[in-house]
């Protein structure tokens, strides 16, 4: 009960008791709770006495937590890039006396090398050899157990000297953090990028269009305006139905349910329009006579993105088949090769060839039987123990395959069918560049004709001018069309008897010769053209009986230009008294010592970016600290004082009470 | 003779007046402490007049003519009234004030910050995703986020079951007192039959109806044969010498044992609009039974959240025998019907399973869940069949209902990119087990296994995505609670209205108490005693019988004059 001031005439005992009672319990628990905001530096002690307050503070109070977690991420973050840092430091000066050991090899040297001189470049191969194991060492740096240029594959050294060269067993993915309070950020640098540990790759050329299936589902789907397939109501006005039809397709997942869910919405408008899954998109079938617009409801974009937002309208008579937009599936390690090019499928018979471990390696045969889908095309490629990474990629057309093992060089040919032409990955074909041939340095010509070639019928011969040609195909149909001019039945046109093409096995250009002469199918060089040389033709001869064939080299071997294959390369060019390669290796080692200087930069930004992160949060929780404190936080001095009139109204109480309590008119009575 | 005696009359009349006006100050006075005793007024009267032979007439002297006893009834009904509110507010804000101190809130140890470290945990182990030990902490903190849910929640089931005491304890003092009551309407009546008025048995009564109004609101009706009828809202409980006995019956509502006071002659409600029964009633259903309900909708937003993030997340290694953890009541119904029984219930979509062989080849195949209601829909049984197909594992349903994976030896298997939701509402691979707070704990295939806490969504062991995307869940609108809160948004949601209902109830008990004291003052200053005033009525009255003796003493020499005149 509370003490209130009443309109009363009497005082009783009683009441005096009862409110002196009252007076000194109102006092001792203002006292008490004062004590206890003293004791807790609390403003209030339970959020009911003040419930917006305490809402405030409970959830200041929580983005202190969440704040404190994010500066722990920064920090983590932050001590990864300043380790970073400083490794790729290292590996900079590692690549600095790398590249002074070339060109201090380089200016001593004379031209040839005298035996001491060789002794010197050997002794310098074991320096750039101790450079490579120190780079290895350098490149499988832990932060807190983790490998800092593994990617995300942190628990396996990302570096091992293998397979003739360096392999790469990282992952590409960078890792990341919640660095922020709603978002999170990639962080680091992977070897791939640095080493340039994966830069030979043969970028798959082919789109493999897969077809839809019934099963094709729409987050697989790049959509008709390549912005994917956002799902969201649609509305069909159809002559047919009897009235607008809206379908919600926000559940559909697969492109069949987008059609089931409108086939659905139609039948039960009586509509006779129906709605299938083309090839490549859907398919929109019409009465005769009747009008169907699809379009999108209220800021959606589904159909759109389906391609079907359109109006069809068939002529009176038969019904109308419209085939919508293609809709650009994605590749995924679940499409089925049956699927591929549009659904013709793909023919993968004899498999192909891969060749990683140099020029004079043997290539290793990668056979597809039972493959049914994509990811066994990749299973069987990754599985081939040549330290290659075949996969998807980034826009889901075709297949991309990297070398993982630096120094190397990395081929993929034919073994008899035309599977790495049907999948894209053969590394020698019609469209490659003649620019992009000998590791770049390309096709030379001359003026006037270039080569020359004898068919097995000496007598037989003409000449080639190479100098309009830009790729692969070009040099071959100048082969074919030089061959017809000098009256030679080139490929199918009778008598057959001569043919320039791809080879079916491995990689190069082939030279077939069913002229029956007795002679060799050879080649000659015409005005000094170094262009023979340059197509890996150069001293090809065929001989035998029946058709006789000769094939180029492969001249177009991919190459890592990273760090270790630079390295590897000088190294064997150091042993080999290879001043050309020395002298190539030694300035792009200086070219990748910039790029390291620039990935250090990269990363420095990064940390400068994490300390300033880490700074902003600093003072953001401090910020959210001096709320909370305002919110929640005692006033001492406010505490104080009301805790000093607290007890000086206990003191009053005690005192007027005992006083008031012992006044009685009885005392007097005698 | 005749003056002799009327002057002694007149003497007597007043010494025996005046000295029950002195036992009845003096019972004021032994009273002055008791809180049911109501002062009582000697009411002093002239006793009639005699006309005399000379045509004018004297007094005979006085008499105590009646006692009032000082009650003013309108008051005693407001005041009986303002207890009931009192003290149903008090009620009130004593389960306020415990269900408050379970939250916990404002201290470091409470549910929002163990929500917090929860989802902190998560972001921690994006950073290491590879590390057994900061896995193992994500599995501590969400065994130990799991135990506080579900303790809290027990804590509220044991708030409600010792409320349910207080109502069994209600009813039998509720008893007691209208057995008190009647029985003193009964000695009321007896001994106002014969006139006068039963002070001391009133006095108990209005005690007892005091009593009685602490513990439910009633109502007065006087009765002219000085007995009262009491009521509680318009249901009668006390007739003159008549009682309706209450009784407690329990009921089992939504799983807990519910108390409820009844009539036992007709088994009707009792009308409880005020007092403590009122309290404890409204307590059990607003401050107990509704923040449970939040509670367990937050635990159960909590369990389906996570779990759908971590069924189609992958560990450091991958599953070998999964058993789903939610059963369907109908393997060969629809996913998504109703008679399925999920909790969780799964939408039309698909998921990827990537089975990887004993010679560590991985294939992915995709699983179509097929809930458009468009044709056949997939059941369990189809789901059994569809995985059962996929080389390398098999598939079944148990008999009770589950879903269950087994991978060849040597063989594993893991999920991702389930659009359908079906994994994490069948249970298979999730972070949580059970449905809502009176069962939340963690998935036992987790608990001594950090290597399958999944962490990752690209099957990598540093790909930490899968914990970026659980930490996230802090800030992220809930998929579960729907609207735009989070999971901590709508935690703090509860945690606001018991205080808001806190601060109400205490306010409540502040008015309540005001307008109590009040009353009861103005009750203390119509029937208190003041020991002031008692003495200067006993001097009053004391002077008075000093002066009716000291009359008498006249009187007396008056008689002896006349005596010695016939002498």
């Amino acid at each position: 009960m509370a003490i209130s001031s009443v309109n009363i005439t009497r005082i009783s005992h009683n009441l005096r008791a009862m409110t002196l009672v009252e007076q000194l319990q109102k006092n001792t628990l203002e006292l008490f709770q004062q004590q206890q905001r003293l004791v807790t530096g609390n403003k209030f002690l339970s959020p009911s006495e003040d419930p917006a307050a305490a809402q405030r503070a409970i959830r200041l109070t929580e983005l202190l937590e969440q704040q404190a977690q994010i500066e722990d991420n920064i920090r983590y973050a932050d001590g990864f890039l300043s380790l970073t840092d400083s490794t790729i430091g290292e590996i900079g000066d590692l690549l600095i006396e790398a590249r002074d050991i070339a060109s201090e090899s380089l200016n001593l040297a004379g031209d040839p090398l005298d035996e001491q001189q060789q002794g010197e470049w050997e002794s310098a191969a074991q320096l750039i050899t101790g450079i490579i194991d120190a780079l290895v060492m350098v490149g499988n740096r832990q932060f807190q157990d983790v490998y800092i240029f593994g990617g995300r594959r942190t628990t396996t050294a990302p570096f091992v000297q293998e397979l003739g060269g360096v392999l790469f067993q990282g992952d590409t993915g960078q890792l990341r953090s919640r660095v922020e309070l709603l978002a999170e950020r990639p962080f680091g640098l992977t070897g791939e990028k640095l080493f340039g540990a994966m830069s030979s790759e043969v970028k798959g050329w082919r789109d493999l269009s897969p077809a839809l299936t019934d099963d094709t589902r729409l987050r697989d789907l790049d959509g008709a305006i390549h912005r994917g397939v956002r799902l969201g109501q649609i509305e069909i006005d159809d002559t047919s139905a009897s009235g607008p039809v809206s379908v919600d397709l926000s559940k559909a997942d697969t492109i069949s349910d987008v059609a089931d869910l409108i086939n659905d919405a139609l039948a039960a408008a009586g509509s006779t329009t129906t709605v299938g899954v083309g090839v490549s998109g859907l398919q929109i079938t019409v009465q005769g006579g009747e009008t169907v617009t699809i379009g999108d409801v209220g800021g959606s974009q589904t159909a759109i993105d389906l391609g079907l937002a359109n109006t069809f309208a068939p002529p009176a008579g038969p019904p109308g088949v419209f085939v919508g937009p293609d809709v650009n599936a994605r590749l995924t390690l679940t499409t089925p090769l049956s699927a591929l090019n549009g659904g013709a499928g793909i023919n993968l018979a004899g498999g192909l060839q891969i060749t990683n471990d140099g020029a004079l390696g043997q290539p290793t045969v990668v056979q597809f039987t039972g493959a049914t889908t994509i990811q066994d095309v990749l299973n069987a490629l990754n599985e081939a123990g040549v330290g290659v990474l075949a996969r998807i990629n980034g826009a889901g057309t075709g297949i991309d395959v990297v070398s993982r093992v630096s120094g190397q060089q990395l081929r993929i040919g034919e073994n008899g069918g035309s599977a790495a032409e049907a999948l894209g990955i053969r590394s020698l074909w019609g469209d490659t560049r003649l620019s992009e041939l000998n590791g770049g340095e390309g096709v030379e010509t001359v003026a006037g004709d270039d080569l020359r070639i004898y068919t097995t019928d000496n007598n037989v011969y003409f000449d080639v001018d190479l100098s309009s040609a830009q790729t692969i195909q070009d040099v071959i149909d100048l082969i074919n069309a030089a061959a017809a001019a000098a009256g030679l039945g080139v490929g199918a046109v009778p008598p057959n008897d001569f043919l320039a093409d791809l080879t079916d096995t491995g990689n190069g250009i082939r030279l077939t010769d069913n002229v029956g002469g007795a002679d060799t199918l050879r080649l000659e060089k015409l005005n000094l053209s170094p262009a023979l040389d340059h197509l890996g033709l150069s001293g090809k001869v065929g001989s035998g009986s029946g058709p006789v064939t000769l094939v180029s080299d492969d001249t177009n071997p991919i190459s890592a230009e990273g760090v270790f294959s630079q390295l590897i390369k000088l190294r064997d060019g150091l042993m080999a008294g290879d001043r050309k390669a020395v002298t190539q290796a030694g300035g792009r080692i200086g070219e990748l010592l910039m790029e390291v200087n620039r990935w250090q930069g990269v990363v420095g930004a990064q940390a400068r970016g994490m300390s300033e992160r880490l700074r902003r949060t600093e003072d953001a929780v401090n910020a959210t600290r001096q709320m909370l404190s305002k919110v929640k936080d005692s006033d001492y001095t406010e505490a104080v004082t009301k805790f000093q009139q607290a007890q000086t109204a206990l003191q009053a109480s005690i005192m007027t009470g005992s006083q008031l309590m012992n006044l009685s008119l009885l005392e007097f009575l005698r | 003779m005749g003056l002799v005696t009327s002057a002694l009359q007149i003497g007597r009349s007043a010494l025996l007046a005046y000295q029950n006006a002195i036992y009845v100050t003096g019972d004021n006075i032994a009273n002055a402490g008791s809180n049911t005793f109501a002062r009582r007024t000697p009411i002093l009267t002239p006793l009639p007049s005699v006309g005399t032979a000379l045509g004018y007439s004297t007094g005979l002297g006085v008499q105590l003519g009646s006692l009032k006893r000082n009650v003013d009834e309108a008051l005693e009904n407001r005041l009986r009234t303002a207890i009931s509110d009192e003290r149903s507010a008090l009620t009130e804000q004593y389960t306020l004030g415990r269900v408050e101190s379970l939250f916990n809130e404002l201290s470091e140890y409470d549910l929002s910050s163990q929500l917090n470290e929860f989802f902190n945990a998560w972001a921690d182990v994006q950073n290491t995703p590879q590390d057994i030990s900061t896995r193992g902490i994500v599995l501590t903190v969400g065994a130990s986020l799991a135990e506080s849910m579900h303790r809290m929640r027990n804590d509220l089931v044991q708030t409600h079951k010792e409320l349910n005491e207080q109502i069994t304890g209600t009813a039998d003092e509720i008893n007691r007192l209208l057995g008190e009551v009647a029985g003193l309407n009964r000695q009321v009546v007896a001994a106002e039959a014969g006139g006068g008025t039963a002070n001391s048995l009133r006095d108990q009564r209005d005690g007892a109806l005091k009593e009685l109004s602490e513990l439910v609101s009633i109502q007065i009706r006087q009765q002219e044969d000085g007995s009262v009828n009491v009521y509680a809202g318009n249901d009668l409980l006390v007739q003159a010498a008549m009682i309706r006995r209450v009784r407690v019956e329990t009921k089992t509502v939504d799983g807990l044992a519910t108390s409820q006071v009844r009539f036992e002659d007709d088994n009707s409600l009792l009308d409880a609009r005020g007092g403590a029964l009122e309290g404890i009633l409204n307590s059990r259903q607003q401050h107990v039974l509704t923040p449970m309900a939040s509670l367990n909708q937050l635990t159960a937003a909590l369990i389906q959240d996570v779990n759908r993030l971590h069924a189609e997340g992958q560990g450091l290694v991958g599953l070998t025998l999964v058993t789903g953890e939610y059963a369907v009541l109908d393997p060969a119904l629809a996913l998504n019907a109703s008679g399925a029984g999920l909790n969780l219930v799964p939408q039309n979509g698909s998921f990827l399973i990537t089975v990887t062989d004993d010679a560590g080849r991985s294939t992915v195949r995709q699983i179509d869940v097929d809930l458009d209601g468009i044709g056949p829909d997939t059941t369990l049984n189809d789901l059994a069949a569809a995985l059962g197909a996929v080389d390398h594992i098999s598939a079944s349903v148990t008999a009770d209902g589950r879903l269950s994976i087994t991978a060849e030896p040597g063989a594993s298997f893991t999920f991702s990119q389930d659009s359908s939701h079906v994994l994490a509402a069948l249970g298979m691979n999730t972070f949580f087990s059970g449905s809502d707070a009176s069962d939340i704990s963690m998935n036992p295939l987790l608990a001594n296994s950090p290597e399958l806490l999944a962490v990752a969504t690209e099957n990598l062991e540093g790909d930490g995505s899968n914990a970026g995307r659980m930490a996230a869940l802090a800030n992220e609108i809930s998929a579960t609670l729907g609207g735009n809160r989070s999971l901590i948004d709508f935690y703090n949601t509860i945690v606001g209205a018991v205080a808001v209902s806190g601060q109400a109830a205490l306010n409540a008990v502040s008015a309540a108490g005001i307008i109590t004291g009040s009353l009861k003052a103005q009750h203390e200053s119509v029937s208190g005693v003041n020991l002031d005033e008692e003495a200067v009525q006993l001097m009053k009255f004391e002077k008075a019988y000093q002066g009716a003796a000291r009359y008498i003493s006249v009187v007396d020499e008056l008689i002896n004059e006349l005596i010695g005149l016939i002498r």
